[in-house]
């Protein structure tokens, strides 16, 4: 009898367990559907560490939505808002746990959404203040692509991003004034260097990298005294050449991709110039013309 | 929403600076005579005013031939070339009008300066050559010293071809 009664009490304590618990789930869909975000937050992430259910797909499923409408309703301008954070964390776990179930399909759709937000954020943030921002968001931006869509590789969308980054290092090195300019156009050379392994035939990638060799023997040049001794400027010279010769490669490409490009061909005409070869220099000057006059005529 | 970037553009004129260092050091192993050791050190230009021009400009904010100033002048033809000139540089173009800035300063202590293959047999003291893409110069000792200048034997050293 006595033993009897210890299980009953066992049983009655569990269910009002399971019970209270799954009011607790019941109860923050409910605060969600009426747009009582506080309490709904309050209410999952109770849920959330009660052991009954954390391993219910459900619990996570909606603790995403949940901090995804928190995000939407008060964070949607902060670009590292933390509810975003949480709602892709709790939408990775209802996937995992869900295992291809009835959720699936719409946890990867929240995903995609927020993944998207994510890049907008991204995007905005390419500026000198702001980059560290730009380049954190477009990581957990490629995290949850990876996760949404493991065999999608979105190089294009990558090459920008290394275009942009690489622009925005340029930008911060031009008005550098703490001597790190020549660590950023460093950043700036690998990021080409990075676009050009993805695709050899980028033309921006192959333009700007003979830009930024031909500016670093422009910047000799510039900051070059006029009393260096006669054999210090052959010296120097023999810098600037190499350097103009590196460039020359990435702008002969950058106009084989496109002979009618303007930009190119003043940097063909620039570069040649500097390597002292004035008939190609003119050669492509008269080609500049030509096709600037085409232009008018059109 | 898409990334958007820009791209540097190349307009720089790297070799007139290149130059005008050169037209520096040629004063510091070429000695004028006494009576050009006073007033402004003349550099002229015959013909447009060239990017050379500008260099040469800069140059002159910052340096000296000894305690002479740097005074830049720009002639359109050899007649308009002044009495008293220390440097005259005959841009490529313009190198028709050698001969006629040869006999102008016939008897002035003037260094010629060309920048065309086989002036230095026309009369000009100093002509730069383009040898492997580096600008280098070659030297008619004769015609310098025939108009009374002295030249270093460091700058003999380093001159392309010595006459």
């Amino acid at each position: 009898m006595k033993k009897l009664f210890y299980i009953l009490a066992f049983l009655l304590l569990w269910s009002s367990n399971v019970v209270h618990a799954q009011n607790k789930l019941s109860n923050a869909i409910y605060a969600l559907q009426n747009k009582e975000l506080v309490k709904a937050q309050e209410l999952i992430d109770a849920a959330i560490v009660d052991p009954l259910f954390q391993d219910d797909s459900r619990t996570w499923y909606y603790r995403g939505v949940i901090y995804k409408e928190i995000y939407k309703e008060s964070e949607s301008d902060n670009k590292l808002s933390p509810s975003r954070i949480v709602a892709v964390e709790s939408f990775k776990k209802a996937y995992e746990i869900d295992k291809g179930g009835e959720i699936s399909e719409s946890t990867l759709k929240n995903l995609k959404f927020l993944a998207t937000t994510i890049y907008n954020h991204a995007a905005i943030s390419f500026n000198p203040q702001d980059y560290k921002i730009a380049i954190s968001n477009y990581e957990f931006y490629k995290d949850i692509m990876a996760f949404v869509e493991p065999d999608v590789v979105d190089q294009e969308r990558d090459i920008m991003y290394k275009l942009t980054l690489a622009t925005t290092y340029t930008q911060m090195a031009s008005i550098d004034t703490t001597g790190s300019s020549k660590e950023l156009l460093d950043k700036v050379r690998a990021l080409y260097q990075e676009v050009l392994e993805i695709d050899s035939n980028n033309i921006s990638a192959n333009y700007n990298m003979g830009i930024l060799y031909y500016n670093e023997g422009v910047d000799i040049v510039n900051n070059m005294d006029y009393s260096l001794d006669l054999e210090e400027l052959n010296n120097i010279q023999d810098q600037i050449l190499a350097l103009f010769k590196k460039s020359l490669p990435y702008m002969k490409k950058a106009y084989d991709l496109d002979p009618k490009r303007e930009e190119t061909l003043i940097g063909l005409q620039g570069i040649y110039y500097s390597l002292n070869d004035l008939a190609k220099s003119e050669a492509y000057k008269q080609e500049l013309e030509i096709l600037k006059g085409n232009e008018e005529g059109e | 929403m898409s990334f958007g970037f820009i791209e540097s553009n190349p307009q720089v004129d790297t070799t007139s600076k290149i130059k005008a260092a050169f037209l520096y050091n040629f004063t510091k192993y070429i000695d004028w005579p006494a009576e050009y050791k006073s007033g402004n050190f003349v550099v002229g230009i015959l013909g447009n005013k060239s990017s050379l021009y500008k260099a040469l400009y800069d140059m002159s904010k910052t340096k000296k031939v000894a305690s002479q100033e740097f005074e830049i002048q720009v002639y359109s033809s050899p007649s308009e070339i002044s009495e008293k000139i220390h440097i005259l540089y005959i841009p490529d173009d313009a190198s028709s009008n050698l001969n006629g800035a040869v006999q102008k300063l016939k008897g002035k202590s003037t260094l010629i300066v060309t920048e065309a293959p086989g002036l230095t047999s026309q009369g000009s003291g100093i002509n730069f050559v383009i040898v492997a893409n580096r600008q280098k110069f070659e030297l008619n000792k004769s015609n310098v010293e025939k108009h009374n200048l002295k030249v270093s034997k460091s700058l003999e050293d380093v001159a392309l071809v010595v006459k």
